[in-house]
């Protein structure tokens, strides 16, 4: 109950901060349909033929799937950059509450307002090109990504103690970042890509979850599919081990003042 | 049982030395280096030393945010390693008068926050970041964006902060830095009334008058290690500082005493002396300027300053 009102606390906190600062949520919104439109576009002028709307599509969902793999993969990251620069950190660990609990509320706001911003944008994609026959489908995508996201989750432990072990958020959230992008098929299959580097985007939970929205969407998904996910939770646990191992012999060994 | 107890404690860092853009080597800095200190419950306790000293990896060590390589340290009877949940339940802190808080949120919607994380649900963390808006100050600023406070309101809110679960032990990392005087005299009269009420505040600062005029007990802490230890009168008796008396004699004309006189701001002559035997020297100067039959004016004793301790403690 204690866990759940700090959870719920932190949370609420969040939530507020993130919708006060409206910029940041806009341009999060527009940016799947700013870059599949251009991708778009691109396509049709240099192939000098008319693409079908599912071609868009296939970009608009890569490119919303990209935004909350990024904030994913860098959410703890930024989390305790902003909590170290700001003293906050510090006063979450002297407070009785465990900074797993402080990091996964911070990641739950972003899965929470990441979903919320998929549903609109995947709802005009699929009006868009399937009518409004398929719009039921984008329910099935929020219940796939409460699974799916699970070993993001753990991921992005990964990729938060690394900050604080490294003590430099961006480089390493920075090249994780390139790597989940361009190895993961959101905006093309990972198949034209060179066999090592399909290999490094199947063993990231990011590539299953892109083509597990989209197949849900077009109403070709199989629940076969769902399996890999359940491998992909080891990245929670992982996560979860490597997060307690850093909190233990890293931030309280050497502090988390910037 | 005392507030705060801790024996042998060592912290020391490795911290990287450049030597040139690629070489670098590493060094140990001992912040804190075979720290032993008791503190009694219900009395303020200043950690005061110059920057560097580890005062402020002490308050963090004591508030569990670092592990002591060495020693071991009770806050309020649990040990700040293995019951730090326990120690973090009833202490309060406050590291930097105005860092910690979300800048987009309220004052109020902060402290709510922060009552959150120690448990608190709703409904009483709101009545409890009201009650302590109203204890300091901040009133209807509550209401406010933290991005638009002045420096005095975040220390205010920090204090307010360090409140919220009612804590037993309270640690202040030099609360009144950067305030104007004003605001930093609200956050003393905040803290002695916190005193008042049974709390147990450790602080450091480097405001030594703000340190002699809170603090029950003082210590003394040098490249981290302490260098003494008492209230602040036992600390200026014990290195035996001098005190600076003047009195002031109602005579035209400066009178042939033992004493060097000078013409005071009155003028009239005023006898000046410094001296470790206050009482004695000042009756006996009275007593002779009696004895030839002037009146006196004015008497003024000058207590020798904290700040003189800590200088001569430190240049050792």
């Amino acid at each position: 109950m204690r866990v759940l009102n700090q959870l719920i606390g932190i949370i609420e906190a969040e939530l507020k901060v993130l919708l006060r600062e409206s910029g940041v949520f806009i341009f999060v919104l527009f940016f799947p349909f700013m870059f599949s439109l251009l991708t778009y576009g691109a396509g049709q002028a240099l192939t000098g033929g008319e693409a079908p709307l599912t071609q868009w599509f296939y970009q608009l969902i890569g490119f919303t799937i990209m935004t909350i793999a990024l904030t994913m993969s860098s959410s703890s990251a930024w989390y305790f950059r902003r909590g170290m620069m700001t003293g906050r950190l510090e006063y979450i660990l002297a407070a009785p509450i465990s900074p797993l609990t402080a990091v996964l509320s911070s990641a739950v706001t972003n899965i929470v307002l990441n979903i919320a911003i998929f549903v609109v944008v995947a709802s005009i994609g699929v009006v868009t090109v399937y009518g409004l026959s398929n719009l039921l489908n984008v329910i099935g995508v929020i219940l796939f990504l409460a699974l799916a996201l699970l070993p993001a989750v753990g991921f992005n432990l990964l990729v938060g103690i690394a900050t604080v072990v490294f003590r430099e958020p961006e480089p390493v959230s920075n090249v994780i970042n390139a790597i989940v992008s361009s190895v993961s098929g959101f905006t093309y299959p990972i198949i034209m890509l060179p066999s090592f580097l399909q290999a490094l985007g199947q063993a990231m939970p990011y590539s299953y979850i892109v083509n597990g929205a989209r197949d849900i969407l077009a109403g070709s998904f199989e629940y076969v599919q769902l399996s890999p996910h359940l491998f992909l939770l080891a990245y929670l646990l992982l996560g979860l081990i490597f997060f307690r191992i850093g909190e233990v012999n890293y931030v309280r060994k050497s502090g988390v003042h910037w | 049982m005392k507030a705060i107890a801790c024996e042998g404690l060592r912290k020391h860092y490795r911290v990287k030395v450049r030597r040139g853009f690629f070489n670098h080597e590493y060094s140990v800095i001992k912040a804190l280096d075979d720290v032993s200190l008791e503190v009694e419950r219900g009395v303020i306790f200043s950690l005061v030393g110059p920057n560097g000293a580890g005062k402020t990896t002490m308050v963090k060590v004591l508030s569990t945010l670092l592990i002591p390589d060495a020693g071991r340290a009770e806050v309020g009877g649990y040990d700040v390693v293995r019951q730090a949940n326990r120690v973090r339940e009833i202490i309060g802190l406050v590291l930097a008068p105005d860092k910690g808080f979300y800048a987009r949120l309220t004052g109020l919607e902060n402290l709510i926050y922060y009552g959150r994380l120690y448990g608190l649900s709703k409904e009483e963390s709101t009545r409890r970041a009201k009650e302590l808006l109203d204890l300091t100050g901040l009133g209807e600023d509550g209401m406010r964006l933290f991005e638009e406070y002045s420096l005095g309101m975040r220390a205010k809110l920090s204090i307010a902060k360090a409140l919220i679960n009612k804590p037993e032990i309270v640690f202040l990392d030099e609360p009144t830095i950067g305030l104007d005087p004003l605001s930093a005299r609200r956050i003393r009269q905040l803290i002695k009334d916190l005193a008042a009420k049974g709390m147990t505040v450790f602080m450091t600062s480097h405001n030594m008058w703000e340190v002699e005029n809170l603090s029950n007990t003082v210590t003394v802490i040098k490249s981290g290690r302490i260098v003494a230890v008492g209230s602040p009168s036992e600390l200026k008796e014990r290195l035996k500082l001098s005190y600076r008396i003047e009195v002031e004699i109602i005579a035209d004309k400066a009178p042939d005493m033992n004493q060097p006189v000078s013409i005071g701001e009155r003028g009239y002559p005023v006898v000046t002396m410094t001296t470790n035997k206050p009482s004695e020297d000042l009756v006996r100067v009275i007593d002779e300027i009696r004895g030839m039959g002037y009146l006196i004016g004015m008497v003024r004793v000058q207590e020798p300053s904290l700040e003189e301790v800590l200088t001569q403690v430190l240049s050792r």
